[in-house]
């Protein structure tokens, strides 16, 4: 299996010449050797990157994989001398050899301005950057970007430059590139200023194309479309790739070979394959646990493995392996003390770890490492015998009344043009949804963005004012129903406590002025908490201080750290302080948008166990949220899919992911990169079109007909019949033809 | 730069450290005063500015004469240096003072020319007995900081203007009226700025649209034609002082506008942040919402602007006192003192009474630095 993909990939790399066999180093095309960048700020040196060696294989995809904060992007831009002020390149060499035949030149030795530095940037290197809107001017088109970068790197002349860009813009897969040459880059989607992006940075043929995670702000769909796209112009260039992520299901779907970074270190260098199947630095091996897997056979896990902590800033790295206050394989004396050392494992693999060191570790230490123990996460209450929740047996939905029922609920944003601000038309954001949910489950929400999950989810809480339909809520323990939608100001009140949210964003959701204690505490001052302990009126009160302790005792924050400001915490802390807000009033609905999608994959594992174990403690019931289906896999017992506003499929987690009955459905879930390098190629992709149709006009019949591989003139299009989700006990449908069609679910 | 010191190591095995420690429980004001003390030049527009006002509330014992004090011998009089050490004789003698002039007038042009004298010694000293005033117009009091030790003998230490009064004693005595006399008038347009910037941002659609278009109306009033307007309509019976007070009130109806449309833009995208909206989801009440989560959220903005917005206020009472629409002498500030330099001919005789335009410059150079200084450490959670 393994040797069948590489020997794939040797033919996709063949007209580079420089086809090379797995573990061989091949040749280099850019080689990085201790390169430091450092940041001189009034709090001291902050070393982004310290000491990094890289090498980027000619016709290969290197890949440069760790979470935020570890160096990666700023060892890139090192290489173009792109970094932002205070940074400076402190020490290292970077080698730069396009052509075999010409000897290697060091770019951090060019001018920052000189004339050399500046042929390097756009005519053999390329650049692509995360945010492809913020990349592109918005003053110019996108033809002018093009011809402007033509222009200044080749001799064409300007009419010459014009249809050389234009077939930049067919390269890379936009359609009617003759129009599209002279639109903004505003009238363009995410997904389409990316391919222009990319089409900017290959219009001079550079030989390394850095890719500074390239899809991370786009859909997963697009996103697909995108990996495709860079692998297919490889191919058809033989240009090398330097690809920053911090995904590793993107790695394992285009690397060939792959950097670790942590604190500004490379801490593992090994092939792709070998890397997926046996890691041998401990952050690896935690990394790649911490990802709640789309695989499994038979059983998921009840339980992510979590690495502890969180990446320290790059100012307080700690002496010795910087690893090590957050490895489990941690040796006192040693790892804290000694840098560790750099020791060639075979194949060209590094992994700078003192296990690997038969001084250090003892001889003989067998190798591979034992796998990470569970991290016993930081929980006062010590539920670390946390139950596996695959193991409690799903709640049986059919004898039970739901909780809440959404019903016929629309959210309609107005249009509003001109001098009086006349409504001229509506976005329809939600229309027409139906969805239940049942004490005790957890209920997925996904879709691309656009889709309106958002806004459902605010409407369920009322941050929004849903324009039609109902919300009826049944409180626990009482026969008694209310109708949500139907209050407002004072009568909500007592419910607001009830149906919590947590925020998808740590950073904006917690006011920065105000204490733990003011924050966690002030839905305590409302006399609305009716299923808590009363509670005093005043934050200062004895009783809320005794509350907010036990409330951040039970979401693994120390009770004192209540006399704390929010700036002092940590992105996945302070998403712990948001759980702890949400909680404190006892509610028995919590809607967790987007929860866990700001935070890094080792934080993000802690958060998701946190959820769960919560969940259990106090009976919630939860609507997650959620773009990232494998996330959503892993904690939802079901799953609803929008669609540009609509629900289109609901189903049991399980029977969804085996069999999609919707087709958009089936192109998400084969759109999500498997962190297995060895699907890469199984199964067939499906891929849907770029473009989400105008969501102020919405196309008729069946919404996602325009997208749509199976869609039939006549039938699907047809206005006035729009399909409508059937109620069936576990996996309703909207598609016209869902009898007929035969979709794929994973693989 | 951001640290999040308290999060490098597990939540539950930390050693905290003091200072981190100190930097997790510390408010907003602390985080924006260790910002403003790095900033050099504004921690030196901080003294100044402080030093200023120290001199405008003890301007009488500071000023070793009064505003009315004059000796019209001294027409012009050039300044006098003050000297520690006296050498003009055989020995070094040491005492504090200035040197007398000796008086001349030109035969031709009859213009009185003055020369110091060295052997006429005139003894300074600190905490003399002076001229009585009221410090603080309270406590009656005759000493002060620095004049000569025989009261009735003349120092001018910036020299003398056309009826011989102490430039220096009234530079003083300027501070202030010049620094103060806006006060009133920036601080009512502040309030209505943010009052009605706050109303139209936060409540929006209707409300919004006539209270910008308030604002824009008023934007469009020429204040230079309404102050002379104004100038002239004020009961001719009130004070200098009064009537300048009056109109800078007034005004402070028209000057509310460019503040109204900042706060407004801020309310606007604060209504939208996830912390406000988890506010209201907290069942926090509108009051509570706008006082508890929004303003405070844009205060030390606020601080910022109204630092800034002081020194426009003393250009403003300069420039128009200078052209005699403002106070009028008696009344003593800086603006009524450069009336004086308005000939060229005085100023080429007598070049030390541009000084107040010295002292206007100082003082709003040390306020703009100040308030760009709190503009810069205003926001201390940005990334």
């Amino acid at each position: 299996m393994t040797a069948m993909t590489r020997a794939e990939e040797a033919s996709v790399s063949q007209n580079s010449g420089a086809a090379r066999a797995p573990g061989d180093s091949g040749e280099a095309v850019l080689t990085i050797d201790g390169l430091k960048t450092h940041y001189k700020t009034d709090e001291g040196v902050v070393r982004a990157v310290d000491g990094v060696d890289l090498t980027a294989y000619r016709g290969q995809t290197t890949c440069v994989v760790g979470e935020s904060g570890c160096g990666k992007s700023v060892t890139a831009r090192s290489i173009l001398q792109l970094i932002d002020l205070p940074g400076k390149i402190a020490d290292g060499r970077i080698m730069w050899q396009p052509d075999p035949a010409v000897e290697a030149v060091d770019l951090t030795t060019l001018d920052e301005d000189g004339e050399q530095l500046r042929r390097v940037r756009g005519g053999e290197i390329g650049m692509v950057f995360q945010e492809p809107m913020a990349s592109l001017s918005p003053m110019y088109t996108v033809g002018s970007h093009l011809v402007e970068t033509i222009l200044l790197h080749t001799d064409l002349n300007e009419a010459d430059a014009k249809d050389r860009a234009i077939h930049e813009l067919k390269r890379v897969g936009i359609p009617q590139p003759e129009r599209r040459f002279d639109a903004y880059p505003f009238q363009l989607s995410g997904g389409m200023c990316q391919r222009v992006m990319i089409a900017l940075a290959l219009s001079c043929e550079p030989a390394l194309l850095i890719a500074d995670e390239p899809t991370t702000a786009l859909d997963v769909t697009t996103q697909a479309r995108i990996l495709d796209l860079l692998l297919g112009l490889q191919e058809e260039t033989g240009m090398s790739m330097l690809f920053i992520t911090h995904d590793l299901g993107v790695v394992a779907e285009i690397a060939a070979d792959v950097s670790v970074m942590y604190l500004g270190k490379v801490v593992e260098k090994a092939g792709v394959d070998e890397l997926f199947e046996n890691p041998q630095h401990p952050y690896t091996q935690a990394l790649l646990e911490s990802i709640p897997s789309l695989d499994h056979d038979g059983q998921k896990p009840g339980r992510l493995r979590a690495i502890s902590g969180t990446v320290p800033h790059p100012a307080d790295r700690p002496a010795g392996c910087s690893f090590h206050p957050r490895c489990p394989h941690a040796m006192a004396g040693t790892c804290d003390a000694e840098e560790p050392p750099v020791i060639d494992l075979g194949d060209g693999r590094i992994a700078p770890c003192h296990l690997h060191d038969p001084e250090s570790s003892g001889p003989g230490r067998p190798l591979p490492l034992l796998p990470v123990p569970p991290v016993q996460e930081a929980r006062a209450t010590g539920a670390d015998d946390a139950v596996d929740v695959a193991a409690v047996p799903a709640p049986d939905l059919a004898g039970k009344q739901p909780m809440l029922r959404v019903r016929d609920l629309s959210v309609e944003f107005p249009i509003r043009k001109g001098f009086w601000n006349r409504t001229v038309g509506h976005v329809g954001a939600v229309s027409s949804v139906d969805l239940d949910i049942y004490p005790g489950e957890t209920l997925g929400l996904v879709g691309e963005s656009g889709c309106g999950k958002t806004t459902l989810g605010r409407s369920i809480v009322r941050a929004l004012e849903p324009t039609r339909g109902s919300i009826t809520y049944r409180p626990p323990g009482s026969d008694g129903e209310v109708d949500l939608a139907a209050l407002g100001g004072r009568a909500l009140r007592p419910y607001r406590s009830d149906v919590r949210m947590i925020f998808q964003d740590p950073f904006t959701s917690l006011n920065p002025r105000k204490t733990l204690l003011q924050l966690i505490g002030e839905p305590l001052r409302r006399a609305g908490a009716r299923n808590g302990p009363v509670a005093g009126t005043k934050v200062n009160d004895s009783t809320t201080q005794d509350q907010v302790a036990e409330m951040l005792a039970r979401v693994g924050l120390r009770p004192e750290y209540m006399w704390r400001y929010p700036h002092a915490f940590s992105g996945g802390q302070r998403q712990r302080v948001n759980i702890a807000r949400a909680l404190i009033t006892r509610p028995s609905v919590v809607v967790a948008d987007e929860a866990v999608s700001a935070l890094d994959v080792s934080v993000r594992a802690q958060i998701l166990n946190l959820l769960k174990d919560l969940q259990e403690e106090f009976r919630l019931t939860y609507l997650f949220i959620s773009h990232d289906l494998s996330v959503v896999e892993h904690v939802c017992d079901r799953v609803a899919v929008m669609y540009l506003g609509r629900v289109v499929e609901r189903a049991d987690t399980d029977s969804l992911f085996e069999q999609p009955r919707h087709p958009y459905s089936e192109a998400l879930l084969s759109a999500v990169p498997q962190p297995d390098p060895r699907q890469r190629g199984t199964g067939k992709r499906i891929r849907l079109p770029d473009d989400l149709p105008d969501p102020t006009d919405p196309p008729p019949g069946c919404r996602f007909h325009t997208r749509c591989r199976f869609a039939v003139e006549g039938l699907c299009d047809r206005a006035g019949a729009s399909p409508v989700l059937r109620d069936e006990a576990s996996h309703s449908v909207a598609c016209l033809r869902a009898e007929e069609i035969q979709l794929q679910g994973r693989q | 730069m951001f640290r999040n010191n308290a999060s490098t190591i597990g939540p539950d095995s930390e050693p905290d450290d003091q200072a981190a420690e100190k930097y997790a429980v510390a408010s907003r004001w602390r985080l924006v005063w260790r910002r403003f003390r790095n900033h050099k030049l504004a921690m030196a527009g901080l003294i100044v500015t402080i030093l200023v006002y120290v001199v405008a509330v003890f301007g009488e014992f500071l000023a070793p004469y009064s505003t009315s004090h004059l000796n019209d011998e001294y027409t012009y009089a050039p300044p006098q240096r003050l000297q520690i050490v006296d050498t003009s004789g055989d020995d070094w003698d040491w005492g504090l003072h200035v040197n007398g002039y000796t008086m001349e007038r030109d035969p031709e042009t009859l213009a009185q020319e003055f020369t110091t004298d060295p052997d006429n010694k005139v003894p300074v000293g600190f905490f003399v007995k002076g001229e009585e005033y009221e410090l603080f117009g309270l406590i009656p009091w005759d000493r002060h900081l620095i004049g000569p030790v025989d009261s009735d003998t003349p120092m001018y230490l910036l020299g003398a203007d056309q009826m011989g009064r102490d430039q220096f004693s009234r530079i003083i005595h300027g501070t202030r009226i010049s620094m103060s006399v806006g006060l009133v008038g920036v601080a009512m347009g502040f309030v209505l700025g943010i009052l009605l910037g706050g109303i139209s941002g936060y409540f929006g659609g209707r409300t919004d649209t006539i209270v910008q278009r308030a604002v824009e109306l008023f934007m469009s009033l020429p204040t230079l034609p309404l102050w002379l307007g104004l100038a002239a309509a004020i009961p001719r019976d009130w004070g200098s002082v009064e009537r300048y007070f009056a109109i800078t009130v007034v005004l402070s109806l028209v000057a509310w506008t460019g503040l109204a449309r900042d706060v407004r833009g801020r309310f606007m995208s604060l209504r939208e942040e996830d912390f406000v909206t988890s506010a209201r989801l907290d069942g926090t009440g509108e009051p509570r919402i706008i006082f508890g989560h929004v303003l405070p959220s844009f205060t030390s903005h606020l601080i910022a602007t109204l630092t800034l917005s002081i020194p426009t206020m003393i250009l403003a009472e300069t420039a128009l006192s200078f052209l005699g629409l403002g106070l009028q002498p008696p009344t003593v500030s800086w603006g009524v003192l450069l009336q004086e330099a308005q000939n060229i001919r005085v100023i080429s005789t007598a070049p030390w009474l541009l000084l107040p335009g010295v002292a206007v410059v100082v003082a709003i150079l040390a306020l703009n630095f100040l308030g760009d200084g709190l503009r810069d450490a205003a926001d201390p959670y940005k990334h």
